[in-house]
């Protein structure tokens, strides 16, 4: 009865509307829209008359005119500024000024914060948003590197630079020893492993969940902190087309020198003297160079050809190239994002390269006035060749014929037989890892009552790898099996289903309330099979010749199911606008815990004051906002594999009389199974104060914080006579206490012109507080010396030697506390005192960095853009294979180049650098080989030009932006490898010189 | 309003959720409960066990595997690596990874035979004669594995029981304990075991070596005297004609052998490679005019060699010389010829730049041919019994018991074989002699000497070389045993660290 009322009234108003309108009377309008600020004409500015179509876009100086009835109201918008809307019939005649008030209020841009939004001035946990013009300044594809630098606190590390490699996040330190450290993904609301398959260009923002009270609403998973990831979604208006590409060149960078050809022969020779050194004989008998240089080195040394590897191997300028085309409007009722999207980059080494194509759709659609339903989507493929090994390319001796006399690539350059042509081996492997992924997600709102709704939120996920590869013939290892293939398969399929009841009340302006409550079931399904033949016989088909080979090794197949189920509430209370109020609750059950502790609770709470707001500060007009919070929870970590618990068996085979294989079973074989294991807990309190001052001409923010990690999932050591060597466990308590400041200001902020810095600063502090909690006879806790974990220090620390210096010729090495050592070798600090250097000389080297932060300035003028950002870690320690590894070169036995370096000699007492040797080295190697890794970088540097509006609207673009970048243009710093945050023996990572355009119409 | 919001919640919070959506059943593993609680089960824990007893020697555990051969009187090992049981230099630590090795994986053994054994115990429906085969076979593993242990550390601890729970007191055991429950498991593994089993099983005849082997710590003359020659005229092993067949090919399961460990490549249950084809080969390869070649040991480290002394023990007419050794190096790459040498010449001290680690002699007991040429990885077949050892051991029961005209029948059974002349009378130091020619290099030497009570006297000696007397400037009495493994003693607060090592 009553819908039929309604649909009659509607019916009537409608009528009325229309025969009104007819009497209506026209007239046109001619004005200009000016800014508050400086009282110039807004270009592009929107003038819609409201509820229709019909509107116009204001000219270079602002000016506009249309046509309308004087019932009628215009709708006065332009980005950047509050829109206003007039009736008609108020507007004066002539000279039509409309001032839109620059929109100052960023604090009210609205938030993401899981399971729903808030204004950001309601805040009351520590949350950075990250918009998409922030992610966009620095040109690549990597989600993870798109994050360095944007928010303090979240520190990324280069994980594996190659093409299509990822990077490491860590928020606010590292907590845990055995359950993992990295944070939590939820892109559109659903949680996802890894974020390597997202289109960048596909994001609208990035929040950062910090402390206990934002995070505390993913419960067992948020230890680490959340990364809530939004992507674009279509919105009502007229179709915006976007185009953006770019392409790039990626550099090598290293910032040492190798020892030259003939610097690497004398360093040979040196360590064969050092070779026949003995204690009655220090400085040894130089053999022949017939008997240190083969035929190959001697024939080089003569000639002088040498092998510059490094030129010869590395692929000069490989390409990066983007491409990106999506189309976002809508109608009130449906709305519609979608975009395709393709990368690709080659690689530095040879071969390596990463390719994806993406297509994205996302839908929202209002069924009725009550219900409306949406989908996210999204395919992509990528595919890869993943080729690591240029660790035994550039240290390869410079003394060698990769060729042969008809330039054909021979498999042994050099004199060594064990080290065959890397060259060699590029060509003659093959992988290709092939990664499918669906992500679809469907929700759907409905409004039970005012103020009540309903959310059903769904999450299908879908991953599936295979890596094919293929070790030929005549390749190092592949020789060895007459050619091995390889294919692995491996499907993950995670499903998400969600209930979700939102509340909201207003009273009167004196209390608002807002309550949440979720109950969310999550699965995971994974499963996968290896399979690989030798004795393949010759090299044509590659992997696809698998069913060739003759020697089958065991397939492997694994499989498994992970499961969460989640209770969550929230209420958000405000009361008068100036005292906010937020409580959380969390109950998750994961499989992967003992029967016994399946569930955990994780509680937080949090406070915010608006001091802005009291009567004492109200006046105060240079400041806009003035915000203090506190929050204090509790959060858990679940990242263990599944069945640990169980008992487990492994899998141990045997032959007997020669042909009966027999499969046999035993437990473990390391780990002694604990049917108690439960959550790791991290509590944490964070003080954190917020402001805004000249009208949001800075905005800036400190946060303090201190967790504590309890509980923790570590793999401890048990006795060996138990049979096994680890278990997991719940034990003892690590803390992070850190400061987070960030600042933005406009040091320029005119129409045509401004200058905008950013800054944020974030230190750490890590702590082992308790492991065991066995105490010594003082009282004081015993470390874990086996697992160089110590009481009082930080997680990340190495256990090692303390370098005094080089043993010189002439002292008294028989009565030193190295009678063993020979002049040449590294003197190490007998720090106990003992007279003899043991394994209690070992002190704990701290590695982590003191402090990390990022200067960015943005300036804006007229067309142009120029933004600039500055990275920089410090404090940080990091051990140098280069100086100490036997790959890399770092122990100068003479067979590979290496890091060039002035070593000792008889004839030049080094106090730095031990003597080469081909035996009898040096031990203790490692002692010498920390150095300081802090950096300043110069990490992207963009140069943009915008065409006129004017210009282009006339061949129908409303945006044409050409931009040249360039990524770790330049780096300050003392450590000697390929980058600050690479080893020799991983990827290099790149500068990267690109040039793009963004287009829209 | 609130009727919407409760009814809401009813209806979010009703959806059921049983426990059954957090129980997990891992899908592709066995647990311990399946291999523990039936027969089958358990016969596939033994199978593992065999595995598992295997892993030793496999993958890159490089100086955990040989360090039975070192350290002794006949060897000679290179500054390189772990040298800690080959030189007793500082390296020789309860730190040492060596020692916690060893210490983990026999206690793995025997906490696994434990959890069989237990597991048989509480079977009811098996047959007797099932029973009797898995519970000898399991007492084998947890005796073999005890020997291991005791003769190392000496103090070492006595655990019965499959493992529960984390339990970290523990104290040294009674050694007479020990041996005790060796005796007793082996005693009851011979009496039910039989000689027939397919290569790579415990057979009586393994039961009984180790048997004669462990009634010789026990100064048990008798005993050992009684099950060496129940092995030699019982069992179905003769001793090979011919020494250079011994160790001749990658399959060793001939008559002479008595307990092989088994490895094939490619196929299930063939293990993972070893690496003994290169430890005990210098490295020639490094001497200009030298390339890797299988004639003359394929890849090599040369990490330990024969000494001096030991070559020294054979006349020139002994055939072992030639089968088990090889002393010389021919130049074979004509790509890299010195001035004025051709291919064949023997390469000669003042040829090399260092003739120690690229011209002293190899032991070729574990060469493999058919190895890739640039691999390191070996699946030749280990011998860890033999009958040329049970004559040993018969020998020296019976010269223990003055019964030395017997005792020299079965010596020189041993020297006939390799062609020398018989041995008219017989001493301690002479048996030693006799073994170390024979057995060299097969794991047995250190135990041996530490057995007579000769390990210091003897590597003071002759351990090393004139040139690398390392090994007898730096043992100690204290050698005798090992450091108990520092990571135990921290994970077992109070366990007492052998005399020495603290």
């Amino acid at each position: 009865m009553n819908q039929t009322i309604t649909k009659y009234a509607g019916i009537l108003a409608l009528c009325c509307l229309i025969s009104f309108q007819s009497f209506a009377q026209q007239r046109q309008i001619d004005g200009r829209v000016v800014s508050d600020v400086d009282g110039k004409g807004i270009p592009g500015a929107s003038v819609l008359v409201k509820g229709t179509s019909r509107g116009t876009v204001a000219d270079i100086d602002g000016q506009f005119s249309l046509v309308a009835n004087d019932s009628e109201a215009l709708v006065i918008s332009s980005i950047g500024f509050l829109s206003r809307e007039l009736q008609v019939a108020v507007l004066q005649k002539s000279k039509l000024e409309i001032v839109l008030t620059e929109d100052i209020s960023a604090l009210d841009e609205v938030i993401v914060i899981g399971y729903g939004t808030q204004r950001k001035s309601d805040l009351t946990g520590s949350i950075s948003s990250i918009s998409s013009e922030e992610l966009e300044r620095t040109p690549t594809n990597n989600i993870a590197e798109l994050l360095r630098g944007k928010a303090p606190g979240v520190q990324v590390t280069t994980g594996n630079a190659r093409p299509g490699g990822s990077s490491v996040i860590r928020i606010r330190g590292t907590r845990s020893i055995s359950g993992g450290n990295a944070p939590l993904f939820v892109v559109d609301g659903a949680p996802v492993e890894a974020i390597n398959d997202l289109n960048a260009s596909d994001i609208a923002s990035v929040e950062v969940l910090k402390d206990a009270s934002a995070a505390a609403i993913y419960g067992a998973r948020a230890s680490n902190g959340v990364i809530l990831i939004t992507t674009k979604r279509g919105k009502t208006g007229p179709a915006t087309v976007s185009y953006n590409s770019f392409l790039g060149v990626q550099q090598f960078v290293r910032n040492f020198d190798l020892f030259s050809p003939l610097e690497y022969a004398d360093m040979r020779r040196e360590a064969f003297r050092a070779g026949t050194a003995t204690q009655k004989n220090p400085i040894g008998n130089p053999p022949n160079d017939s008997a240190i240089f083969g035929p190959i080195a001697t024939r080089v040394l003569e000639s002088g050809n040498f092998v510059d590897w490094e030129d010869l191997v590395l692929r000069e300028n490989p390409i990066i190239q983007q491409h990106d085309l999506s189309v976002r409007g809508g109608t009130e009722k449906t709305k519609v994002a979608a975009s395709a999207s393709f990368y690709s980059q080659d690689g530095i080494i040879p071969f390596s390269y990463y390719e994806r194509g993406s297509v994205r759709l996302n839908l929202d659609q209002q069924v009725n006035d009550k219900l409306k339903f949406g989908v996210s989507s999204t395919l992509s493929r990528s595919t890869e060749r993943i080729q690591e090994n240029l660790l035994t390319v550039l240290t390869m001796t410079p003394l060698a014929e990769p060729f042969d006399g008809d330039g054909n690539q021979v498999l042994l350059a050099t004199d060594d037989e064990i080290y065959t042509n890397p060259l060699f081996n590029l060509e003659n492997s093959d992988n290709k890892q092939t990664v499918n992924r669906a992500t679809i997600s469907v929700f759907a709102d409905y409004q039970i009552a005012k103020g009540l709704t309903y959310r059903l939120n769904t999450n299908l996920n879908f991953r599936n790898r295979i890596f094919n590869e293929y070790l030929g013939v005549e390749h190092v290892s592949g020789r060895q099996y007459g050619g091995q293939a390889s294919l692995f398969s491996n499907e993950n399929i995670d499903y998400l289903v969600e209930n979700i009841i939102n509340y909201k009340l207003d009273l009167k302006d004196i209390h608002s309330l807002n309550f949440t409550a979720l109950q969310s079931s999550w699965e995971q399904n994974g499963e996968s099979l290896s399979i690989s033949t030798r004795e393949i016989g010759n090299d044509i088909l590659g992997w696809n010749g698998i069913s060739n080979g003759t020697e089958l090794r065991p397939p492997s197949r694994s499989a498994f199911r992970r499961t969460i189920v989640s209770y969550m509430g929230r209420v958000s209370y405000g009361l008068l606008d100036r005292y906010l109020f937020t409580m959380t609750g969390r109950v998750d059950g994961s499989s992967v815990f003992g029967n016994n502790n399946k569930y955990g609770f994780f509680p937080s709470a949090a406070f915010a004051w608006k001091i802005k707001e009291e009567n004492f500060l109200k006046d105060v007009s240079a400041i806009d906002a003035l915000k203090l919070r506190v929050s204090y929870g509790a959060i858990g970590n679940q990242g263990i594999s599944p069945y640990q618990t169980l008992s487990n068996t492994s899998e141990y085979s045997y032959l007997f009389g020669r042909t009966q294989s027999a499969l046999g079973y035993l437990p473990g074989p390391n780990d002694l199974p604990n049917q108690n294991l439960k959550w790791e807990t991290t509590t944490s309190l964070n003080t954190a104060l917020d402001f805004s001052l000249f009208k949001g001409k800075i905005d800036g923010g400190v946060d303090l914080y201190i967790t504590n990690t309890t509980d923790l999932l570590f793999r401890r050591r048990v006795p060996g006579v138990l049979g096994f060597t680890n278990t997991l466990d719940n034990l003892g308590k690590v803390e992070n206490k850190g400061v987070e400041t960030h600042l933005s200001a406009y040091l320029i902020d005119k129409k045509d012109f401004s200058w905008q810095i950013n800054a944020n600063f974030a230190a750490n502090r890590n702590k082992i507080i308790s492991l065991y909690g066995e105490l010594d006879e003082n009282g004081r806790e015993l470390d874990d010396v086996g697992n160089s974990l110590f009481i009082g220090l930080p997680i990340n620390v190495n256990y090692d030697y303390v370098f005094d210096g080089i043993w010189q010729l002439g002292e008294d090495l028989a009565n030193s506390p190295q009678p063993q050592s020979l002049p040449g070798h590294i003197k190490i600090k007998d720090l106990d005192g003992d007279g003899l250097v043991t394994p209690e000389d070992r002190i704990p080297i701290i590695l982590d960095p003191k402090w990390y932060g990022t200067f960015a300035t943005t300036i804006n003028y007229k067309g142009f853009d120029i933004y600039a950002e500055l990275n920089t870690v410090q404090g940080i320690v990091r051990r140098n294979p280069n100086l100490y590894d036997y790959d890399a070169g770092g122990t100068m036995d003479g067979r590979f180049n290496g890091l060039k370096r002035d070593y000792w000699t008889p004839e030049n007492p080094s106090n730095t650098n031990f003597r080469p040797a081909s035996a009898n080295g040096s031990p203790y190697k490692s002692s010498a080989s920390y150095q300081d890794a802090s950096y300043v970088r110069l990490r992207t540097l963009t140069v943009g030009y915008s065409l006129p509006t004017v210009l282009i609207s006339r061949i129908g673009l409303s945006r044409a932006r050409i931009y040249g970048s360039a990524t770790n243009l330049f780096t300050s710093t003392e450590f000697q490898s390929y980058g600050p945050e690479t080893n020799p023996n991983s990827y290099p990572e790149a500068r990267v010189l690109t040039m793009g355009i963004n287009l829209s119409f | 309003m609130k009727k919407y919001l409760i009814i809401t919640l009813s209806i979010v919070f009703l959806y059921s959720c049983s426990e059954d959506f957090l129980m997990e059943n891992n899908p592709t593993s066995l647990t311990s409960e399946s291999v523990y609680t039936n027969q089958q089960g358990l016969e596939l824990g033994i199978v593992a066990l065999y595995s598992l007893q295997r892993a030793f020697y496999e993958g890159s555990q490089q100086d955990y595997a040989i360090t039975p051969m070192r350290g002794d009187d006949i060897s000679v090992s290179r500054g390189a690596h772990d040298m800690g049981a080959a030189l007793y230099n500082q390296a020789l630590t309860p730190r040492n990874g060596t020692v916690g090795y060893i210490w983990g994986i026999n206690y793995r053994i025997i906490e696994r035979a434990n959890s069989i054994l237990s597991g048989l115990s509480k079977l009811d429906d098996i047959s007797e004669s099932a029973k009797n085969q898995i519970e000898s076979e399991t007492k084998v593993f947890r005796a073999r594995s005890y020997f291991i242990l005791i003769r190392y550390f000496d103090n070492i601890i006595l655990k019965l029981e499959p493992t529960e729970g984390i339990e970290t007191e523990f104290s040294p055991a009674n050694p007479e304990d020990v041996y005790q429950l060796i005796v007793a498991d082996l005693d009851f593994a011979i009496s039910k075991l039989t000689y027939q089993a397919p290569a790579g099983r415990f057979t009586k005849g393994a039961a009984q070596h180790l048997r004669a082997d462990v009634a010789l710590w026990l100064k048990d003359w008798g005993k050992a005297e009684q099950q060496a020659k129940s092995i030699i005229n019982e069992g179905p092993y003769g001793l090979l004609d011919d020494v250079n067949k011994i160790f001749e090919g990658m399959v060793l399961n001939h008559k002479e052998s008595i307990f092989v460990f088994q490895f094939e490549r490619g196929v299930v249950g063939g293990g993972q490679y070893h690496r003994f084809a290169q430890y005990f080969t210098p490295l020639y390869n490094e001497i200009v005019g030298m390339r890797i070649s299988h004639d003359q040991g394929g890849r090599s480290w040369g990490r330990t060699f024969p000494n001096p002394y030991l070559i020294s023990l054979y006349q020139d007419n002994d055939a072992r010389l030639n089968a088990f050794y090889r002393r010389h190096w021919t130049f074979n790459n004509p790509a890299r010829l010195p001035k004025g040498k051709s291919l064949g010449d023997t390469i000669r001290t003042q040829d090399v730049s260092d003739a120690f680690r690229q011209l002293s002699p190899a032991s070729t007991k574990y060469w493999d041919s058919e190895r890739d040429i640039t691999s390191a990885e070996s699946y030749k077949d280990i011998i860890h019994m033999r009958l040329a050892e049970t004559y040993f051991i018969a020998a020296e029961a019976l010269m223990r018991q003055g019964k030395i005209a017997e005792a020299l029948q079965y010596i020189n059974a041993i020297r006939k074989r390799a062609g020398v002349d018989d041995l008219t009378n017989l001493s301690e130091d002479i048996l030693l002699e006799e073994r170390a020619k024979e057995l060299a290099f097969e794991g047995h030497r250190w135990f041996e000497l530490k057995r007579m009570g000769k390990l210091i006297e003897r590597v003071r000696m002759y351990g090393g070389s004139d040139q690398w007397p390392q090994v007898r400037e730096n043992i100690r009495d204290f050698h005798v045993r090992r450091p108990i493994p520092q990571a135990e003693i921290d994970l077992m607060p109070g366990y007492p660290q052998n005399e020495g090592y603290q």
